[in-house]
């Protein structure tokens, strides 16, 4: 699906952060937790691709996406305003499974990684899941979407790298002191926090899923210039993914 | 209005072509639109076996377009034939078949393996790809490898052969004037410019490979030169591409003398620009009382 999406809102949060609102009831309708929207930022040659971005939430028609200005397409994306229509094509790409096999779900979110946990919490909160959930960050400057988890009713445990806000530390160290047998671990991050969640619940003989977010192309699985290593050969992030097991993947 | 076109023994409904590595086996448009509105279409690079490619990082973006070193990732002719053919003979749409090697012998049972498949209209050979037994060096880059992989290919079908210019060499009209008097009955130019970007905090490369191809808007200036050059240089017909977005980018290289244009990179932004190529050419012609889109075709006013 390709359409021009109308800008409802786009908000600044803080710092670096935003959260751009779509009015769309067939994204809406369509869309499920960990897929993305592949987003042309404006309509010219530069920047050229488009640039992918999971949905944060789903409100009757209205579709959040929480992001992070990193570079000239998030820039551009920031100066976009409210009654402006902007080109997305999707939702694209997996989702993360709710069918959780009589595990306890743990939720691990890194940055701007958190994005896509908000919608997959929600999602396990209206099938009466209950879950743990640990979200970390550089530093407090870096904190956000924690009001929105909260609001949901979701318990977060936050950890920042330098201590200025939350517990100091990683979330694997704080993963690694609550793993159980029982649980499922989903996560979203840079990748050297997921090889590190990975790992930690490959040693604990935890079932994991993870979301890469890596750099994208066509982000519908024809240029293949997406792939991330897997023991069956290189796995396209947009269409084989974004959520994978962890243990078919080779970090 | 007659939007008819040939590219040698192959008649197009349409110039609009997609090229290769750009629009996967065809079957992954199938969603978008019916592939059998389209010109043409040329398939991801096939070698004779199932290739992994290379190791991510495989593409970044660059100014006004993008670079990549997918190391022609592909499932293999076999798997095409049975897998994908089946699906695309439904089409009334010309398959052309791209394919490459890395050494002669490697091509020529790549096209003997082809020759059994049905319903391929024609071949495209890719000759930007590492001669692997010589050196490393690509066989579009050196003229004598180059007439002699295309001499030996010729050799072994009568299925239409289309030959796939690299940009990476000094003059690009000299070798499109060698491949035709190997006797080919198409040319299509541009393949991607050898490129490279580094990260400054790593000192690396951006691609893992190093080096890759530079394509999209950025280029189709240089594109459209080139092929202006190959076609005067040239009786065959010549397809031309390099950085189409929308249906004056591709009039420009039918003007410079292309009978035939591939879409390429844009299949990435918009899968479904050629058909918007296509309803602008059509405009192009209604607004300019053209009645036969190949008037158009060379027909540039040279000050
Ligand atoms: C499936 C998926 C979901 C995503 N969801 C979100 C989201 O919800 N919110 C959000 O803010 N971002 C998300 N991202 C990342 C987002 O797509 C990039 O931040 C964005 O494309 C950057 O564009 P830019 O033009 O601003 O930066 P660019 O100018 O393209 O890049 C700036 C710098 O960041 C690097 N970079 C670019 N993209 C990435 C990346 N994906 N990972 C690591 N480094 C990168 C570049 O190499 C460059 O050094 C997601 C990515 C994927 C693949
Ligand atoms: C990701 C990617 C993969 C490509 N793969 C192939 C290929 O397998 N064989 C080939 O002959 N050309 C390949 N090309 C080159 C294109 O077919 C085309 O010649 C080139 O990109 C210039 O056109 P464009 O600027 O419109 O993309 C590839 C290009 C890209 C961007
Ligand atoms: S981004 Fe093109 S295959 Fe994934």
């Amino acid at each position: 699906m390709i359409q021009e999406c109308l800008i409802h809102e786009n908000r600044h949060l803080k710092g670096r952060f935003y959260i751009l609102t779509l009015k769309d009831s067939q994204i809406a309708e369509k869309a499920q937790p960990g897929q993305f929207l592949h987003i042309q930022v404006q309509s010219s040659i530069q920047p050229l691709l488009r640039r992918p971005f999971s949905i944060y939430r789903l409100r009757d028609s209205f579709v959040d996406i929480l992001y992070e200005v990193i570079g000239e397409g998030t820039h551009i994306l920031s100066l976009r305003s409210k009654g402006e229509y902007i080109n997305c094509h999707g939702p694209l790409g997996n989702c993360f499974s709710d069918d959780l096999s009589g595990k306890h779900p743990v939720l691990v979110g890194g940055g701007i990684g958190i994005a896509p946990l908000l919608f997959f919490g929600e999602r396990l909160l209206e099938k009466s899941h209950t879950m743990e959930l640990i979200l970390g960050y550089r530093s407090e400057d870096d904190v956000i979407g924690l009001e929105d988890f909260n609001q949901s009713g979701m318990n977060v445990e936050v950890t920042t790298n330098d201590g200025s806000y939350g517990y100091k530390g990683f979330v694997t160290d704080l993963l690694k002191d609550q793993l159980h047998k029982d649980h499922k671990v989903f996560a979203c991050g840079p990748i050297p926090m997921l090889k590190a969640v990975s790992d930690l619940c490959s040693q604990h003989e935890v079932p994991c899923d993870v979301s890469i977010h890596n750099f994208m192309g066509c982000g519908f699985g024809v240029c293949l210039g997406c792939v991330f290593p897997s023991h069956k050969g290189y796995q396209r992030v947009c269409k084989d993914g974004p959520v994978f097991n962890a243990s078919h993947l080779i970090f | 209005m007659d939007l008819r076109t040939d590219i040698g023994k192959i008649l197009l409904k349409n110039p609009v072509m997609v090229a290769s590595g750009t629009f996967g086996y065809g079957v992954e448009f199938e969603g978008f639109f019916d592939l059998g509105l389209l010109g043409g279409i040329s398939v991801k690079g096939l070698h004779l076996n199932k290739r992994q490619g290379n190791a991510p990082q495989r593409i970044m973006e660059t100014p006004c377009g993008m670079l990549n070193a997918i190391g022609l990732q592909g499932i293999g002719i076999e798997a095409f034939s049975r897998e994908k053919m089946p699906v695309l003979r439904k089409y009334d749409v010309p398959i052309i078949v791209n394919f490459w090697g890395t050494s002669t012998e490697e091509y020529e049972k790549a096209v003997e393996k082809l020759n059994d498949v049905e319903g391929i209209a024609g071949l495209e050979v890719n000759v930007s790809c590492p001669n692997i037994k010589e050196g490393g060096m690509t066989f579009g880059t050196d003229p004598k490898v180059l007439s002699q992989l295309i001499r030996s290919i010729r050799k072994k079908t009568a299925l239409p052969l289309m030959v796939k210019l690299s940009p990476n060499v000094t003059s690009v009209g000299e070798m499109g004037h060698i491949v035709e008097s190997e006797g080919v009955d198409s040319i299509s130019l541009i393949n991607t410019f050898a490129a490279m970007m580094i990260d400054v905090e790593t000192r690396k490369p951006v691609l893992s490979n190093g080096v890759g191809g530079l394509s999209g808007p950025g280029i189709r200036p240089i594109a459209v030169k080139m092929v202006w050059e190959v076609a005067q240089r040239v009786k065959i017909p010549v397809i031309g591409m390099g950085g189409i977005m929308n249906a004056r980018d591709a009039l420009e290289f039918m003007i410079a003398g292309a009978s035939a244009v591939q879409i390429g990179t844009a299949n990435f932004v918009n899968p479904r620009i050629s058909l918007e190529v296509i309803e602008g050419i059509k405009d192009y012609c209604l607004n300019h009382e053209i009645e036969d889109v190949k008037s158009l075709i060379g027909s540039l006013k040279m000050p």
